[in-house]
């Protein structure tokens, strides 16, 4: 308990000194009811002028600046204003016990127990007897006092209710009609109805088809993140077939790189990083491996649903796989304090934030906000998050301290599923017994040198090498033994941690087959249990109850499987909504709902819910699948009409509701960086997968840690031309680049990136050492490639716009390079350069229409 | 501007999601100014003048300060040692107490008393005793309000660092300096809002997450500025491009742009782009100019410690501070100690050795620092803050030495400058200062009293994420400190 004290204190410091800026309305009500109705007993006039002249004071001086009859200001909804509000209690139950006067929450408060009242500081000893006094006297208050209470609007959230059940979002999906338009051409498919209907009902006309060289260029990035080649641009553009289109679609969604850019969203979501923030902000082990899961699955279009029971609960499944466990790495991309000042509430911290990650990402419901209380805006009582917390009350703890308890905690051994060949197995058995001798040749010289005590001593390996090293002060062995010794030890230890039949993987385990008990607690503070609970669901959705089956091996409770199948049930009211207008959102920049984590009360009505449902149910139908579904999307005229204004249709719908036009993107963080190196033909596409990779940091940069450098290695430079979703993700250690460019933040899920605009980016984007180094390597390429100035000028815009440029900038760089040359001394390579410098940061490379 | 007190903001959030969702961050970024989408739905042509997401916006009431310079004590100075004067400690050395402390090494119900290693003597009409590690500071103790009642979530490094820095002990959280501009915006578009500076012993732990604007967009995180070499990563142009090179370059890619931008209608974050450019490109040059300290006269780099191998780093960066903030940056957040033990404040070894190197680096240039606002009657407008994470204990933390554990549950910061009355001590610990006993202060309400200093309601300024309008000072709020304001 000692630990939990600190927290205590904090908490309640918090909860009671301040004003409460959820409640809005209040009111005292004056109880007309006579006075034994509100009292224990009638108090004699000694107890009330003992009240009234030693305790009054007391509490109006210290208590009721928080605890008096402002609604607004009232801490853990206790009120001390009369007996009766004092028995009623707040947060944490009556204030008093009468029968166990010193047993009382007050008693406890005001010496600085669990409780720490007042906030201010502690009352002196007087005082408080004075106080303890008056509660064993069995909490006498004047009569005139009598019956006041502050009334709680008990009401004033959301309930769950037939009227709450009904809304939207939580009613089950049903294909809708698909509207049907008789007197237009523009349609391709069921989802240009839906478009299309909501366009005439708003009296718009739908854009004209972009040019072929946009589509492909928006094709390509929406699909793989990376430009076509100029090559590839023109074939599709002279490519006049009928299903060119729809040949180039397929092709891309069966590209390796696909999984890259839409693993790359998920990852976004699932706050996906490699190391653990605070002091030491340390690597997680394997950690790559989840992302690979991901990019493979993807690939492989894996089944929705199978995709989320997998990372909820692929270790629980009947016939678990080597791609189930590693996918329940899920759980272990957080933050992690390795040194919490409260080790319980950090457990609680920990769980919250797996809960907040699993609710908004996969049902798009802020069922955190339920912690502490009631959800103040969704019909999701305070029950529902510790119902919800419960399925994942098991799981152990990322680690306790050391690095090595992340490994006991987090990370199992698995045996591969090719397992390895002779000649592999072999040649590991080579490997050990090498290094055994090796190590074995050591001891055996020292062994003739031992004392008899150190015969004893010698059998336990773990006083080995003290025993070693004293051989070399005494010349018995040499430095250079001694290191032989030391480093065939290391290797050894390296090669049994890692047997080729096996591999380590970052996972979830749990403590074991029955979990420890799940409580409210009271304003979400780990030291106030409440009311035990159960696993349950979110009670609007009107779910079954949970069916949880024992797991064979006593691992774990199987509770978390028992989530993972409700939350991926075809029949959920959300699961696949809220995944259907993700690949919509990131395909027309906004989802059909602009708040894709949150399809509750205070998230954006979807601006075509029909579309949605149309969509969801398809998607289920199609047994969830993703790539189908980008197809059924990318076929549409809705996603291949142009950006073009039309100042009448914006005057109507300036925010583009009804989709009239194609609404124009910025490249991502990512895109930009790997996008340079496409245009300059350095890009790594080959090599995927595997151990991340560090890119080139600026001592600048390093600076800002406590130990510059530390946690970030140096990759071979192949390796850091790799694609940006292959660089290590440090929490405290951000790449410029990606992070002016607004990469998602790792600490929390990120549904929709930033799209800002600022000089920051700018400046890295003109001066950095990456641009200008790169924008180098591009005059290289085209120095290669072709002999005259205006070729290569014409070739660099080629590359970077994948387009044939405009005649004014051919003309006008040539007239810059050559200013350059006469005006500031440059020679032709130097402002070559910096030409590509400038298309590099032109509109036309960074914004895609 | 109108926000209502109620809990929800439907139009502001809808905003938000919209802006979230693509319509553009700088729509996001000017949040606060509710004229915003409205004047971007008449005149979102190409012709709307890009508006800087940090320009200048209207507090929500008028504040006394208008910069804050904090003055970050990196690993935590022992208060008892400083300005927390504890008399009767003398002559108690390593006398075994009961006193219930928590640091790094855990809960502890008794420990042996390291009594105070300076004398402490008294200063100013107002007699407040400051010891003899801050000779200098102490003379400006009538400008000073102390706080000796400070407490925090933890006394360890990572996660109490990130609460003084962002209200949270976990990461994820937008800091003090990103709320700040978030709130105000900046009154010099060509500086950053938001600066850092760092120890030239290394930086904090936790690096740039001391500066992280969290869930906020990446334009309010703090910029670390360099006293020496660039001041800001990639200010400056590769060798060979002059300013003759880089003005044709920029101004061809306004052409280009523009060009584009003229094919592209209705989008107005093309036009953004093209004007972030220019910023840019001044920057380029205001930047090194507000660092700049050749225009200081040798008796105002005297007056800062700069003659003074010991102070002249850290001196040098508060001097660079008074510039930036009279060029209108908002936020300049000063470190002093680095790195990791003995390289900042935290003195678990030799207390002496410790304190008076980081006393020594600072004390001169802090003084210098209040004397040279005084005098250019900068100190109303400007909000000086000095503070550490936390405290340190009143007992040894090892059977030997003088070295001391860290101490959340009391420690001292103080405030000067920007509406707060000088002279005053507010709260007290116990006679050990092992514990404050008297008006215990969260760290929540230090950030209160911030923001309002600024014009800022900490209870009302407010940021949609994650489902919840979120707060520097929690979604319970906190109380200014109403004692401190003159």
């Amino acid at each position: 308990m000692r630990h939990q004290r600190y927290s205590v204190r904090v908490l309640i410091f918090a909860a009671a000194a301040l004003v409460s800026v959820c409640i809005s309305t209040a009111g005292i009500a004056q109880n007309d009811q006579p006075l034994t109705a509100n009292q224990t007993r009638d108090f004699s006039k000694e107890e009330i002028r003992f009240f009234n002249v030693q305790v009054r004071p007391i509490l109006a001086k210290h208590c009721l600046e928080c605890h008096g009859n402002k609604l607004e200001d009232l801490g853990g909804g206790l009120a001390m204003i009369s007996h009766k509000s004092m028995m009623t209690g707040g947060d944490s139950g009556p204030a008093v016990d009468l029968k166990k006067p010193l047993a009382s929450v007050f008693v406890d408060a005001i010496n600085y127990g669990d409780y720490e009242m007042p906030p201010s500081g502690k009352l002196p000893a007087e005082q408080r007897a004075i106080l303890t006094k008056w509660i064993e006297m069995g909490l006498p208050w004047d009569p005139k006092d009598a019956g006041k209470v502050v009334e709680l609007p008990k009401n004033d959230v959301p309930q769950v209710n037939e009227q709450s059940k009904a809304f939207w979002s939580f009613q089950p999906v049903k294909a809708p009609e698909v509207p049907r338009s008789f007197d237009s051409t523009w349609p391709r498919n069921d989802i240009d109805q839906f478009i299309l209907a909501k366009l005439k009902a708003g009296n718009l006309e739908p854009a004209e088809p972009t040019a072929r060289r946009d589509l492909i260029r928006r094709a390509f990035y929406d699909l793989t993140g990376l430009p076509p080649t100029l090559e590839e641009v023109t074939a599709f553009v002279s490519d006049n077939s009928p299903d060119a289109y729809a040949k180039l679609i397929d092709r891309l969604l069966a590209s390796p790189h696909y999984g890259e850019k839409w693993g790359r969203h998920w990852l976004d979501l699932v706050r996906y990083a490699e190391s653990n923030s605070f002091e030491r902000d340390g690597a997680k082990p394997f950690v790559w491996r989840y992302r690979d899961y991901v990019i493979r699955s993807f690939n492989a279009d894996k089944p929705y649903d199978q995709f989320l029971i997998e990372q909820l609960a692929g270790d629980e499944l009947p016939t678990p796989t080597n791609d189930s466990i590693i996918a329940t790495g899920y759980y272990r991309l957080g933050q992690w304090d390795d040194e919490p000042a409260d080790p319980k509430q950090a457990m609680y911290d920990d769980l919250d934030d797996i809960l907040a990650t699993t609710s908004q990402s996969m049902m798009g419901l802020t069922v955190n906000c339920a912690r502490c209380h009631d959800h103040k805006i969704d019909p999701i009582p305070q029950k529902d998050y510790y119902q919800m917390l419960a399925f994942f009350r098991n799981i152990k703890r990322y680690g306790v301290r050391a690095h090595e308890t992340v490994l006991d905690n987090s990370t199992r051994n698995i045996e591969k599923e090719t397992p390895p060949d002779q000649a592999e197995l072999t040649a590991y058995a080579d490997r050990l017994e090498k290094q055994k001798k090796q190590i074995q040749n050591v001891l055996d010289i020292v062994v003739k040198d031992f004392e008899s005590v150190e015969h004893d001593e010698f059998a336990f390996p773990e006083n080995h090498d003290r025993l070693v090293r004293k051989r070399v002060d005494s010349k018995v062995i040499s430095k250079k033994q001694l290191d032989s010794y030391l480093k065939a030890k290391r290797s050894l230890a390296k090669l049994e941690a890692n047997p080729p039949h096996v591999q380590r993987v970052l996972c979830v385990n749990e403590i074991g087959s029955d979990a420890a008990k799940t409580h409210i607690l009271i304003r979400g503070n780990s030291a106030v249990e409440g009311t035990e609970v159960q696993p349950g669901f979110i009670s609007v959705l009107s779910p079954p109850a949970p069916f949880i089956q024992p797991q064979p091996n006593n691992h774990s409770t199987g509770r978390r499987l028992a989530l993972a199948r409700w939350i991926a049930n075809p029949n959920h009211p959300l699961t696949a909504r809220v995944m259907v207008n993700r690949i919509w959102q990131h395909h027309f920049g906004r989802g059909i709902v602009r708040s894709p984590n949150d399809f509750g009360f205070q998230g954006n009505k979807p601006t075509h819910p029909k579309l949605l449902d149309h969509l969801a149910a398809k998607f289920v139908d199609s047994g969830w699948s993703i790539k189908q579904l980008h197809r059924k999307i990318m076929l549409s005229a809705t996603y291949q009409m142009s950006n073009r204004f039309d100042q009448a249709a914006y005057d109507k719908d300036p925010l583009n509701d009804l989709f009239w036009r194609f609404d124009m993107r910025r490249l991502t963080a990512e895109e930009i960086r790997d996008s340079i190196l496409a245009v300059n033909g350095r890009l790594n596409r080959k090599k995927m997968f595997g151990p991340s990779v560090y890119t080139q940091l600026s001592q600048e940069v390093l600076a800002g840690q406590s130990m510059p450098g530390a946690g970030w290695g140096k990759s071979r430079e192949v390796d850091q031309l790799r694609r940006s979703i292959y660089i290590h993700a440090k929490r405290s250690l951000k790449v410029p680049l990606l992070a002016n460019f607004d990469v998602a933040d790792t600490d929390a899920t990120c549904p929709v990136r930033f799209n800002t605009t600022q000089p920051t980016q700018a400046l890295g984007l003109l001066n950095s050492e990456f641009s200008n180094h790169e924008a180098m390597k591009l005059v290289d390429l085209v120095t290669k490639q072709h002999s005259t100035l205006r070729q290569r000028v014409i070739a660099i815009n080629q590359r970077v716009i994948q387009g044939e440029p405009n005649s004014d900038d051919i003309v006008e760089g040539l007239g810059l390079i050559a200013a350059w040359q006469t005006e500031d001394g440059l020679d032709e390579n130097e402002a070559l350069a910096f030409y590509c410098l400038l298309a590099l940061n032109s509109n036309e490379f960074i914004y895609l229409k | 501007m109108k926000t209502k007190k109620n809990f929800c903001h439907r139009t502001r959030r809808e905003f938000l999601w919209q802006a979230g969702g693509g319509f553009t961050g700088l729509a996001l970024a000017g949040m606060l100014d509710p004229g915003f989408l409205g004047s971007q739905k008449v005149r979102a042509d190409d012709e709307t003048t890009w508006k800087n997401p940090l320009s200048a916006k209207e507090p929500h009431f008028p504040g006394k300060a208008k910069s804050v310079i904090f003055l970050f004590m990196y690993g935590g100075p022992s208060h008892i040692d400083t300005f927390d004067y504890k008399p009767t400690m003398y002559g108690m050395d390593n006398k075994t107490v009961d006193v219930k402390t928590f640091g790094r090494g855990g809960h502890k119900k008794q420990g042996r008393i390291v009594e105070p290693r300076w004398k402490f003597r008294q200063y100013g009409e107002c007699g407040k005793y400051v010891s003899d590690l801050f000779p200098n500071v102490g003379k400006h103790v009538d400008n000073i309000a102390f706080i000796h009642s400070m407490t925090a979530d933890s006394p360890i490094h990572g996660s109490a660092m990130l609460q003084m820095n962002s209200g949270k002990i976990l990461s994820g959280s937008p800091c003090l300096g990103s709320w700040v501009n978030y709130g105000l915006g900046t009154e010099n578009e060509n500086l950053p809002g938001f600066v850092v500076m760092l120890d030239h012993k290394g930086g904090p732990i936790s690096g740039a997450k001391n500066w992280s604007s969290g869930y906020m967009p990446a334009t309010y995180q703090g910029t670390v500025v360099r006293s020496q070499g660039t001041p800001i990563l990639d200010l400056k142009p590769s060798n060979r491009m002059s300013d003759s090179v880089q003005r044709k370059l920029l101004d061809q890619l306004r052409r280009t742009n523009e060009r584009h931008a003229a094919l592209n209608e209705g989008n107005p974050d093309l036009m953004a782009r093209i004007a972030s450019y220019e910023l840019a490109y001044k920057m380029q040059s205001a930047a090194p100019e507000a660092v700049d300290l050749s225009k200081e006269t040798k008796a105002t780099q005297s007056m800062y410690g700069l003659d003074d191998k010991r102070s002249e780093y850290f001196g040098r960066q508060l001097l660079m501070a008074r510039r930036m903030v009279e060029r209108g940056v908002r936020f300049v957040q000063v470190y002093s100690g680095g790195a990791h033990n003995d390289s900042n404040w935290d003195a678990h070894g030799d207390l002496n050795t410790n304190h008076e190197l980081h006393a020594g680096e600072t004390d001169k240039p802090i003084a210098g620092l209040l004397q040279d606002l005084k005098e250019r009657g900068l100190l109303d407008e400007t909000l000086v803050v000095w503070g550490g994470e936390f405290g340190r204990q009143p007992t040894a933390e090892y059977a030997n030495g003088t070295g001391r554990d860290h101490n959340a549950y009391g420690f001292t910061m103080w405030m000067a400058g920007g509406g707060i009355k000088g002279g005053q001590s507010y709260g007290k610990t116990d006679d050990l200062g092992a514990t404050a006993i008297e008006n215990r202060t969260h760290v929540k309400r230090v950030h209160a009293t911030i923001l309002q200093q600024l014009g800022m309601d900490p209870n009302r300024l407010s940021y949609f994420f994650g489902g919840l309008d979120q707060r520097l000072v929690g979604t319970k709020g906190a109380k200014p400190i109403q004692q401190l304001i003159g």
